[in-house]
């Protein structure tokens, strides 16, 4: 086996090149954390582009929000927004398309808002609501509200809001029955607080569906005002909430493979953003 | 006048794949075949749609499609910016097992869609990667759908000194 000398350097630089590798590479790696901000947060940003926005003017919390946005480079320090910055303004005051997603959990409800603009756009999601293979039934139907309602805001290409949106929900190859169960909608929403309550009927689907954690998702989008309930049942799948058409008092369970979860956020935008060119001037 | 599918091949292999109407094959270094959507003029910016057929020899412990996307999979994690695995189904690509995954990921200033179809036959594994901009996904995943259904995969290795490059077949 060839091996170097125990005196050889490991790197035939010198220590002014090392330095300056070393530096090239933290500059190519550095990555400025997303700033936690509030809806004032967000309020405050818009403002800042018409005028400076001064930390003294603050109280806490906004007053930290503030040198988060400054700390990310949204704001100059003179409190006026960076002009990089504009287009992420232009989003959130005029947006082509908004995307909301709810998702709601024992008490707790988690949100995911993005503004879409022409090139770029504003993502501001809370912590994600995601089921995790160590979340039992107990855990997420006994999901408390947020202590901390914050927001974390990421600024990104309009493209990336259907993947970050995918991201925070948690959707991902998973089990998708070919089956749509029919049940009685006060019995899911007394299911998604108690796991104790009985399974209505005798359907073997529901009663998969039933004995995992379970959340609500509601995504909507605006201009067109669509909005589509999901049911998220962890590995019994992800379903897509139906009133039947028979107008009884019941909900059907549509299946929603993963592939077709991610054309239905891409089709929310497509048609939102349909709804916006041929809306009213 | 109504344009037709072509077709490519790379006879070293036994490789087909279907070229759309209006795409065209490319010759690359790195993959036997290569189509690639036509530029859209006035869009100088866009990322340009293409779909990639490969071949190789899976590790000797990659015995089945499942352990070959199970690997696949975990490179594409360490070389995909932000990558995101959105679906992985079960399906059945040109009579042989297979599996069709779908995952958002960055690169550059894109935001991309990319699905891969991927099968094993004499254990040789062949996989197709299709990618757009996210915001092209809903126009084109039905072509890709086609150049996949189309595909004829691999049957055997290409020899030493077998070149990249497309050989055009008949429309289709």
């Amino acid at each position: 086996m060839n091996s170097a000398p125990a005196s050889a350097p490991a790197f035939g630089l010198s220590d002014a090149e090392r330095l300056e590798r070393y530096r090239l590479l933290q500059q190519a790696t550095a990555q400025r954390e997303a700033p936690l901000i509030t809806e004032a947060g967000l309020r405050l940003m818009v403002e800042s582009a018409t005028s400076p926005q001064r930390p003294e003017a603050f109280g806490e919390p906004l007053r930290a929000e503030l040198e988060g946005l400054v700390q990310a480079g949204v704001i100059g320090t003179d409190g006026r927004l960076n002009p990089a910055a504009k287009d992420l303004v232009e989003a959130v005051r005029r947006p082509n398309v908004q995307l909301q997603i709810e998702v709601a959990a024992g008490q707790s409800v988690r949100t995911f808002r993005a503004w879409l603009g022409y090139q770029r756009a504003v993502v501001l999601a809370q912590s994600r609501p995601a089921i995790t293979a160590a979340d039992s039934p107990l855990d997420v139907a006994g999901r408390r509200p947020l202590t901390q309602p914050d927001y974390r805001l990421q600024a990104v290409v309009p493209g990336w809001v259907p993947v970050a949106a995918a991201q925070w929900l948690g959707l991902g190859p998973r089990e998708s029955p070919a089956a749509s169960p029919r049940l009685p909608l006060p019995a899911l929403f007394r299911r998604l607080g108690d796991p104790g309550t009985p399974v209505p009927g005798d359907d073997p689907v529901l009663a998969r569906i039933w004995e995992q954690p379970m959340q609500l998702c509601v995504i909507s989008a605006e201009p067109s005002g669509e909005r589509r309930i999901l049911l998220d049942a962890a590995r019994a799948g992800l379903w897509l909430l139906a009133r039947e058409d028979s107008g009884a008092d019941a909900t059907v369970l549509a299946p929603l493979p993963a592939h077709a979860a991610w054309r239905l956020l891409l089709t929310l935008i497509v048609n939102a953003d349909k709804a916006r060119r041929t809306g009213p001037i | 006048m109504t344009q037709t599918w072509g077709v490519i091949t790379y006879p070293a292999a036994g490789l087909e794949l279907p070229v759309p109407p209006g795409w065209q094959a490319v010759r690359d270094a790195g993959a036997p075949l290569v189509v690639v959507a036509p530029r859209e003029t006035g869009q100088p910016l866009r990322f340009r749609p293409n779909a990639v057929a490969t071949v190789e020899r899976p590790p000797p412990e990659v015995t089945d499609v499942a352990a070959y996307t199970a690997a696949s999979v975990a490179g594409l994690a360490r070389l995909l910016t932000g990558l995101h695995v959105i679906a992985i189904d079960v399906i059945t690509l040109a009579g042989h097992d297979g599996r069709r995954v779908l995952c958002g990921h960055r690169d550059g200033v894109y935001a991309i869609a990319t699905e891969y179809w991927w099968t094993m036959a004499g254990g040789v594994a062949t996989a197709l990667t299709a990618s757009c901009q996210v915001e092209d996904y809903l126009d084109l995943s039905p072509v890709f759908e086609n150049i996949a259904a189309g595909m004829v995969p691999a049957g055997q290795l290409p020899g030493p000194g077998a070149q990249n490059g497309a050989g055009a077949g008949a429309g289709r």
